[in-house]
């Protein structure tokens, strides 16, 4: 990066006169590695999902080690699923990963997956409060997500896994602050795994899920504490298609 | 002090690298966004698809397309508040 051109010892600004081409090199040097990066071109997201999920020995227990070790190629795999078929969605990086609740005491591990809503922000959407919001993008993501989640083999029944999170956030409407920074808005979802295992399996229904799960909301870096959401079944996930939108080589989405 | 012709160069070469040199959160962001440097993908895709002809956006487009479209660090929660490793 350009901060390794700075001056530093190994750069002779000095240079003697009787050997011009030396410094003149070395200028040329630093001049081509500062401008390196703005010449090549780096293939836009060459590596899907590539930095999504937190490699098992970044967990801080035993217990994180072992889940994250044994469902690797499961999370790895959800996270290319969602890179190509929910395109409009971002990964965070180590977005992914079997993690601990912060409000939960002990070591509970949730299956966590932390995203990015890319939606253009509307004046009907603004319109809504936050739990209205909230309750919209519960019902659009937190569901199918969660089955998602829950599709690895043996995951659900796996008394080492305590829950699920699902974190969502997306562009504030409201005007950016006076730096131009933009605001986001956050819900985090949180669902006990017997809560998750009896909705996949149809057992509790989308509208009592919400009322299941602990949601906690942020407006940008505030937190707003524990929201009280509605909820109810939203196929957007299922049906939304980004327009003329063309799939790798090889891939498929259910 | 007399200074020679390289000397002068070499300083001034010095003073564009450094003019154009971000703080070290700026770089931390946009090493987060590395297609921010993806001009060339935007050339590409439009060579792709001439008007007239029915489009085909990639997943690679779509990343770009939000990269070029972004407007500095959000102000967000981040993961740490929420959960922990």
């Amino acid at each position: 990066m350009a901060l390794a051109v700075q001056p530093t010892a190994a750069m002779n600004i000095s240079g003697s006169p009787h050997r011009p081409a030396l410094p003149f090199r070395r200028g040329l040097a630093a001049v081509a590695l500062a401008a390196l990066p703005l010449l090549v071109a780096l293939p836009a997201s060459a590596a899907p999902a590539d930095g999504t999920v937190l490699p098992p020995e970044q967990h801080t227990s035993e217990k994180g080690r072992l889940l994250a070790e044994r469902y690797a190629p499961a999370l790895q795999a959800l996270s290319t699923k969602i890179y190509h078929c929910m395109p409009w969605v971002e990964v965070k990086r180590n977005g992914i990963g079997f993690y601990k609740p912060k409000h939960l005491d002990g070591d509970l591990r949730y299956l966590s997956i932390n995203l990015y809503i890319d939606q253009q922000p509307s004046p009907e959407f603004a319109a809504y409060t936050i739990e209205e919001r909230a309750s919209r993008m519960f019902s659009r993501y937190v569901g199918p997500l969660v089955r998602r989640m829950s599709a690895p083999a043996g995951l659900l029944t796996d008394p080492s896994l305590d829950g699920f999170t699902v974190i969502l956030e997306w562009l504030k409407q409201v005007a950016s602050t006076p730096e131009g920074r933009p605001i986001h808005e956050t819900i985090a979802a949180f669902m006990d795994r017997a809560t998750a295992a009896e909705y996949v399996a149809g057992r509790l229904q989308a509208r009592d899920l919400s009322a299941r799960a602990r949601v906690l909301g942020w407006d940008g870096e505030t937190a707003l504490g524990p929201l009280r959401l509605t909820s109810w079944d939203d196929d957007f996930v299922t049906t939304y298609k980004v327009s003329n939108y063309q799939l790798a080589p090889g891939v498929s989405c259910p | 002090m007399r200074i020679d012709r390289w000397t002068l160069l070499l300083g001034v070469s010095l003073l564009l690298v450094l003019a154009g040199c971000a703080t070290t959160d700026e770089w931390a962001t946009w090493k987060e966004h590395p297609t921010h440097f993806a001009s060339g993908d935007h050339f590409f895709f439009s060579t792709r698809n001439r008007e007239g002809g029915a489009p085909r956006v990639t997943r690679e487009d779509i990343a770009m397309a939000r990269d070029q479209g972004w407007w500095g660090k959000p102000i967000t929660v981040s993961q740490e508040e929420i959960l922990g490793r």
